[in-house]
């Protein structure tokens, strides 16, 4: 499914004349992949080493001081954080129409250069889900990881289908020697 | 020598398009004049480069930039 976005058949200012754009036929992995690549070249060295590590990194705002922490995502996946590195209150602000490696800078550049006209956009709320969300999604995906789990996760619905086909064979057999008279 | 490309970034739903020009060469600066003025007046804030990780809105187009970033109108979410 293509997330909607900038018209580059309609608007003549995102034509590819001269240009590296991307291809036809873009898929949204792809868009997301190179908007991770491009997030990632714009990070600095240390924000760049705290998103490898842990997917998320912190900005300091141009007109207040305060420090944010970027989480990976797109939804209040902004932490406002106190001095002590804990935070105080979620934030919500998107671009529109673009991966979520380009929100995430977007969202890093506008705090870092205009915090104040931004923060006037933004929606709070008193904490962030991200924490709560990111595991179960990482768990769903997770891949198994070793030849055990990966039999045992194969061989439990074979398991229960077998078991079913038995209880439903012992009911036909008992149903047979109840109408079959010895 | 090797003339000194220059480029825009338009963050897009394929992830970016990317438009390069060279600043020794006027008309392609004219183009990449252009282009700044018709995003910026679509919506979109344009970031040009710094080193280490930071960065600075463009008012005006920069030909001198290296790397300008054009983001699309943000919203409250």
């Amino acid at each position: 499914v293509e997330p909607p976005g900038p018209n580059r058949e309609a608007d003549p200012a995102l034509d590819d004349v001269g240009t590296t754009a991307r291809p036809k036929g873009h898929n949204y992995w792809m868009a997301e992949r190179h908007a991770q690549e491009l997030l990632c070249s714009w990070l600095s060295p240390e924000q760049r080493r705290q998103y490898d590590a842990r997917r998320n990194f912190e900005v300091v705002g141009s007109d207040t001081g305060k420090r944010y922490r970027i989480c990976k995502g797109s939804v209040f996946n902004i932490q406002e954080l106190d001095t002590e590195g804990q935070q105080v209150r979620a934030l919500c602000f998107t671009a529109e129409g673009v991966a979520t490696g380009d929100v995430n800078l977007a969202q890093k550049i506008a705090l870092e250069t205009f915090e104040s006209k931004v923060l006037a956009i933004a929606n709070r709320s008193s904490g962030t889900t991200w924490h709560e969300i990111e595991p179960q999604i990482e768990q769903r995906v997770e891949e198994p990881r070793s030849l055990l789990q990966w039999i045992s996760r194969a061989a439990a619905p074979a398991i229960a289908y077998c078991l079913m086909a038995a209880i439903v064979l012992v009911a036909i057999i008992s149903g047979i020697h109840t109408l079959v008279p010895a | 020598m090797e003339a000194k490309m220059a480029t825009q970034i338009v963050m897009d739903q394929t992830g970016d398009s990317r438009h390069q020009f060279d600043a020794a060469d006027a008309r392609s600066v004219a183009e990449a004049e252009e282009r700044f003025k018709m995003l910026t007046g679509a919506g979109f804030t344009a970031a040009k480069r710094l080193a280490e990780g930071k960065s600075e809105i463009l008012r005006s187009f920069d030909p001198t930039a290296e790397e300008t970033l054009f983001i699309p109108r943000l919203k409250g979410g």
